[in-house]
């Protein structure tokens, strides 16, 4: 198993698809918006949405329905049908971060500050979003207590109210069942690894690991140790991934032919089969087991785009121009998704395996 | 339908009393909230008239007696203008049960006042003399010794009415008055999820000073306490210009 910090770090970039990085604050005067009405909710949010548009020129998308559907994808927002009473979206732009900023009002008076990408600086990130938010905390007024620090409804969120998550691919280990194992280290490391489902693997052995307190130290150091969780998940990804390659070049062999098949010739691909197929791909791209020219699967953005919610509005729209489908499942919503998935996937089926795996998986 | 004092139990039976305005109540409580509002009669000038037992179902709205059905029998006694009042020991238990002297019924009888009426048992007459209140907290609660505490089933935050209930089964608070409402609820939230209640996070812009300030009067404290007079002097005139210094302060 690989201890060296550059060779972790790189591989960190493989299995970290994307991070959000937030801070969840509540503006005094009012109680928090599970004792609101939806009336008084209502008008709450548009206040402090029209101050929020004041203070950082921000952009109100909240109508936005493309960005309702992937959004939740794409940046770690709320989706479309936890939205409640009062919720906005708003946009920020210009930022020292370099990518946009969201505001997210849950309700009332609740405010999420969050960002979303593939920068693994989490410190650096963090320290510049909470400034960012700290210049609000005298217009705005944020709830706050010298005891307790930022107070909000939620006790998990009280003090900081920082919360960073990461996307992890995580094939390996999910190859081997240790799935569970690391929803258990992660406890014992001061984060939370959230399952789909624990006697399964989630799809496209997609894993969200978040950190578990907001109390204790800075935001900054609080990113710190996530950082250093997050290594030593590589770590052990790795070493699965390494045996899985030389210990198991049969069953590997099988993985990518039987993806390679299904990416050839299937009509109907779901999003859960898609996910799995995509994380069969980059599993053997990045460990050297397959090469394929014109895409570039170890972009984020498929794994995104796959998903229902986001998979029409980002691809299927423009594919539905271009391909003709039956009629059967033209107009049926599931099986066209499904069919448009098929049409969008099938290029990456050309991805080459290597032969000396091939050699070996034959002389196992 | 839950009782309307602590909210918590289910309603057992009804409770009528007078207010301090005078006005005539009607609350569905259980057992408990009742014995207490009974045991507590006399010091919060609450009159209790008439309980109603009904098995623990929701009581029905009280009837006009019948003359000459068991109803009647059964209705709330009343006062000359009509109005229920007060039931005596022996009217609750009936005629027949009065206890006779010199049996273990004549030392259960409730203690009486000059006039011959029930009045409120002390904790010492409930026990004996010899024996201290419980520790039990729910006798302790029954008996009322602990009643407008902290973190009381009953008591109400005042910025958004919320019970202790109503906090434990949401998981979230309702307002920032609830913190300090509930501080024991709120420790014990704090110390299951994050395992610490006590914020050493980042200061909020404009507190770094008030910081600055503490720790300067701990040090200014410790100075005067070693008789380091010019030190404590210095770190007056430097305490004051933190004071002096324009800054938001959450």
């Amino acid at each position: 198993m690989t201890r060296d910090t550059q060779v972790t770090e790189a591989n960190l970039r493989l299995f970290c698809l994307k991070t959000q990085i937030a801070f969840v604050r509540n503006v005094s005067g009012p109680p928090f918006p599970a004792a609101l009405r939806n009336r008084a909710r209502q008008i709450l949010g548009e206040q402090i949405a029209g101050d929020l548009r004041t203070l950082l020129g921000a952009q109100d998308v909240t109508n936005d329905d493309d960005l309702a559907a992937y959004g939740a994808a794409y940046h770690g927002l709320t989706p479309r049908e936890e939205r409640r009473v009062g919720y906005r979206l708003l946009r920020v732009d210009r930022t020292p971060l370099g990518t946009p900023v969201w505001c997210e009002l849950m309700g009332a008076n609740h405010c999420t500050f969050s960002v979303c990408d593939t920068s693994l600086d989490f410190e650096a990130r963090t320290e510049a979003l909470r400034l960012l938010v700290d210049g609000l905390a005298k217009p705005l007024r944020f709830v706050y207590d010298r005891r307790l620090g930022y107070v909000t409804a939620q006790p998990a969120l009280m003090g900081t109210g920082f919360r960073i998550r990461s996307w992890m691919h995580l094939a390996g280990l999910s190859h081997f069942g240790y799935l569970t194992e690391l929803c258990n280290a992660a406890e014992a490391m001061r984060a939370l690894a959230e399952p789909y489902r624990p006697e399964d693997a989630p799809p496209g052995n997609l894993m969200i690991l978040f950190n578990r307190f907001s109390m204790d130290a800075r935001a900054q150091t609080l990113a710190g140790h996530f950082k250093a969780f997050l290594m030593r998940v590589a770590e052990q990804e790795t070493e699965a991934r390494w045996r899985l390659l030389h210990d198991e070049p049969f069953v590997f062999v099988d993985i990518l032919k039987r993806a390679k098949a299904i990416l050839k010739n299937a009509s109907l691909i779901s999003a859960d089969e898609a996910l799995d197929l995509l994380s069969d791909l980059r599993l053997g791209l990045t460990c050297g087991a397959a090469t394929l020219r014109k895409a570039d699967p170890l972009a984020p953005h498929w794994f995104d785009d796959a998903t229902d919610a986001a998979f029409y509005p980002r691809q299927g729209r423009a594919l539905r121009r271009t391909v003709s489908l039956p009629h059967d499942v033209a107009t049926f919503r599931p099986w066209r998704n499904d069919a448009l998935r098929a049409q969008w996937l099938r290029p990456l089926a050309a991805f080459a395996i290597d032969r000396d795996l091939i050699e070996r998986a034959d002389s196992q | 339908m839950k009782c309307e004092l602590c909210h918590a139990n289910n309603a057992e039976t009804v409770l009528y009393r007078r207010n301090a305005e005078g006005k005539r109540e009607e609350l569905y409580v259980c057992h408990a909230c009742a014995e207490r509002e009974r045991a507590f009669e006399e010091e919060r000038g609450i009159q209790i008239t008439a309980m109603r037992l009904n098995g623990g179902a929701k009581p029905a709205p009280p009837e006009e007696p019948r003359k000459g059905a068991d109803e009647a029998e059964d209705a709330p006694p009343a006062d000359e203008a009509g109005e229920p009042r007060m039931m005596s020991a022996a009217e609750f238990f009936g005629e027949d049960e009065e206890p006779r002297k010199g049996t273990d019924e004549a030392e259960d009888a409730p203690p009486a006042d000059e006039a011959g009426e029930p009045r409120m048992m002390s904790a010492a007459e409930f026990f004996g003399e010899d024996e201290e209140p419980p520790e039990d907290p729910s006798a302790r609660e029954f008996l009322g010794l602990h009643a407008g505490t902290p973190d009381d089933a009953c008591t109400r935050c005042p910025g958004c009415g919320a019970t202790i209930g109503d906090i434990r089964h949401e998981g979230l608070f309702r307002c920032p008055q609830c913190l300090t409402t509930f501080p024991e609820l709120t420790r014990t939230l704090l110390d299951d999820a994050q395992q610490c209640s006590d914020y050493q996070g980042d200061p909020a812009p404009g507190t770094e000073r008030l910081r600055e300030i503490e720790a300067l009067e701990r040090r200014l404290a410790e100075a005067i306490d070693r008789e380091d007079y010019l030190e404590a002097k210095r770190l007056r005139a430097e305490i004051q210009a933190k004071k002096g210094e324009a800054g938001h302060d959450a």
